[in-house]
């Protein structure tokens, strides 16, 4: 049994954050208000067949990412870079050894399927499994994308072989 | 099991205990794996915890419209997706007009082909008859003989053998001129008839004429032939005296099938009464002037009085001739006979089959086919030729509109 209408505006309180964030990090601040909000939208008329097999955030996702590749294609909207602030890589040593700028970079460069899983697994922190519910593909097609995105990404970080810089 | 393929899912624990047993020890006999695995943890260190924070904004606006059940419209949105509508509004209208104007315009065409249909059907043989009671009935053009209103009627009225109502007030005397008018002076009435009559032979008709009119005292004034090949056509000026106008006229409408028969008159009594009024004070100024001229002593006088009574003598003259000419006029008739020969027996087209309602059905079913199937042909070429106008028009505000 799903949420009954009235649930929506609560579920929209506690996850509004979440699926903004979401959706700014796939087409851009300026439409994430529209996207999120059509995400609720979509989520309030087809909350009758939501069954409870996922989170409420993985379900809020999967719809989110349906309203942002349809905004992101009508508006003709590339993705947007994602900053990396360097505060937090005073607390690690190994992570300062990471260009920032560099992977922001190369994670322009990847393919919108290697994007999304890396996203959704590192940035919204997602398992496999919720991350294959979102995107509707098999985990072990989530497993092997991770893993190339990553390859891709190292690659990308170290240029001329070695330790990523 | 490639253990590299599996370092990314054994660094975020999503291997089985047994897989993930197997790429540990994978890892103590491969340091480049190692390197990837420590390297692959750098990387996925700083996305989860070094990318910018994202404050949100919009929940108010998306709780509203949660409670309103539809999006809030955005201003410029709605401005684009109006713009877009009045885009494809614009081309809709093209388009129709498009469709509309070469239906009307094709409707135009078929109503001016059945006009030329029918004035064509009415110029067959078999429907002369129709078109003669048709043009009496006063629907003659300018230059169709130039029939008066009252000349029609009297030939509609002579073609079916009665005198209308309308006839008895416009008839001229016929027992011949001068005759008594309303008060009780003699009238001058000048008769003329046209008639046209389609006979057998036409040499024989006019030597039927020309025996009539001499033994009627009175003249042929004129004659033509025409012989083309076709049908001939005898066209004949005869002068007769009015007295006898009636009998020559009756005699020859007896020579065939009368086509045409206008009998018109003139009462120039006024007239003839003006001219002898003008003509009798002329001839007293003529006298005046004599008289003048007798006493005259000076050549300028003279040659004054002379220049004016020549003026005098010349008005005398042409009132005299004219007034010699109504009197002629109104003593001998005048007709204009035209002698056409009738065209020979033609083979007669066959009859058509009477149709059973089915046949019918077919035929207007086709025939309707037909027409939508030019019309869809003239509205596609329209359109066609007009997408230069309607298409970008409506592809921007389709793009407009999508783009909501």
């Amino acid at each position: 049994m799903g949420p009954t209408p009235v649930d929506i505006g609560a579920i929209a309180r506690e996850h509004y954050d979440a699926v903004f964030r979401f959706c700014a990090r796939r087409v851009g601040y300026e439409s994430a208000a529209d996207a999120a909000q059509d995400t609720f939208l979509t989520a309030h008329r087809v909350a009758r067949k939501y069954r409870g097999d996922s989170s409420v955030s993985t379900w809020l996702f999967g719809i989110a990412h349906n309203e942002c590749r349809r905004i992101a294609r009508s508006r003709r909207l590339d993705a947007p870079r994602i900053d990396f602030v360097d505060e937090h890589a005073q607390e690690s040593q190994e992570s300062r050894l990471i260009d920032r700028t560099a992977l922001s970079d190369a994670l322009l460069r990847l393919s919108s399927e290697h994007r999304d899983v890396v996203l959704l697994h590192e940035l919204e922190g997602l398992t496999y499994e919720e991350a294959a519910s979102v995107l509707d593909i098999p985990v072990g097609t989530v497993k092997s994308r991770l893993h190339h995105a990553f390859l891709q990404l190292r690659k990308a970080l170290q240029p001329t072989g070695g330790e990523v810089k | 099991m490639n253990v590299r393929d599996e370092l990314k899912a054994y660094y975020d624990n999503e291997l089985a205990p047994a897989q993930a047993e197997e790429v540990r020890q994978g890892l103590e006999f491969d340091p480049e794996a190692m390197q990837e695995l420590e390297d692959f943890g750098r990387i996925s260190q700083v996305l989860r915890n070094e990318a910018a924070e994202i404050e949100s904004y919009g929940l108010e606006a998306t709780l509203g419209a949660l409670t309103a059940g539809r999006r809030k419209p955005d201003p410029r949105q709605e401005r684009a997706k109006r713009l877009g509508l009045g885009l494809m509004g614009a081309a809709a209208v093209l388009v129709m007009c498009a469709i509309v104007f070469p239906i009307f315009a094709q409707a135009k065409v078929a109503a001016r082909n059945e006009t030329a249909m029918d004035m064509a059907t009415a110029s067959s043989p078999a429907s002369a008859e129709f078109r003669f009671r048709d043009k009496a009935a006063g629907r003659l053009s300018p230059g169709t003989g130039g029939l008066s209103p009252r000349g029609s009627a009297r030939a509609k009225s002579a073609v079916d053998g009665s005198a209308g109502p309308a006839e008895a007030p416009v008839q001229p005397p016929m027992n011949g001129a001068p005759i008594s008018g309303e008060a009780g002076s003699p009238s001058l009435v000048v008769k003329n008839a046209e008639l046209s009559v389609e006979v057998d032979s036409v040499p024989a008709a006019q030597a039927r004429v020309e025996s009539l009119v001499r033994s009627n005292r009175g003249i042929i004034q004129n004659s033509s032939r025409m012989d083309a090949g076709g049908p001939i056509v005898m066209s004949m000026t005869l002068r007769v005296p009015v007295s006898r106008f009636e009998p020559v006229l009756a005699t020859v409408r007896k020579l065939g099938k009368v086509q045409t028969d206008v009998v018109s008159g003139e009462d120039v009594t006024a007239a003839v009464a003006d001219i002898d009024a003008r003509l009798k004070a002329l001839k007293s100024e003529e006298e005046q002037y004599r008289a003048l001229m007798s006493r005259a002593d000076k050549i300028g006088e003279i040659l004054q009085v002379k220049e004016r009574l020549g003026q005098v003598r010349q008005e005398i003259e042409s009132l005299d001739a004219q007034q010699r000419t109504f009197r002629s006029q109104a003593k001998m008739s005048t007709i204009q006979l035209t002698l056409q020969e009738r065209p020979k027996a033609q083979p007669q087209p066959p009859a058509p089959v009477a149709r059973t309602w089915t046949q019918k059905a077919w035929a207007g079913a086709t025939g309707n086919l037909q027409v939508l199937w030019q019309s869809l042909g003239t509205v596609g070429i329209y359109l066609l030729v007009f997408a230069p106008i309607w298409l970008p028009l409506g592809l921007a505000g389709w793009l407009i509109y999508r783009r909501r």
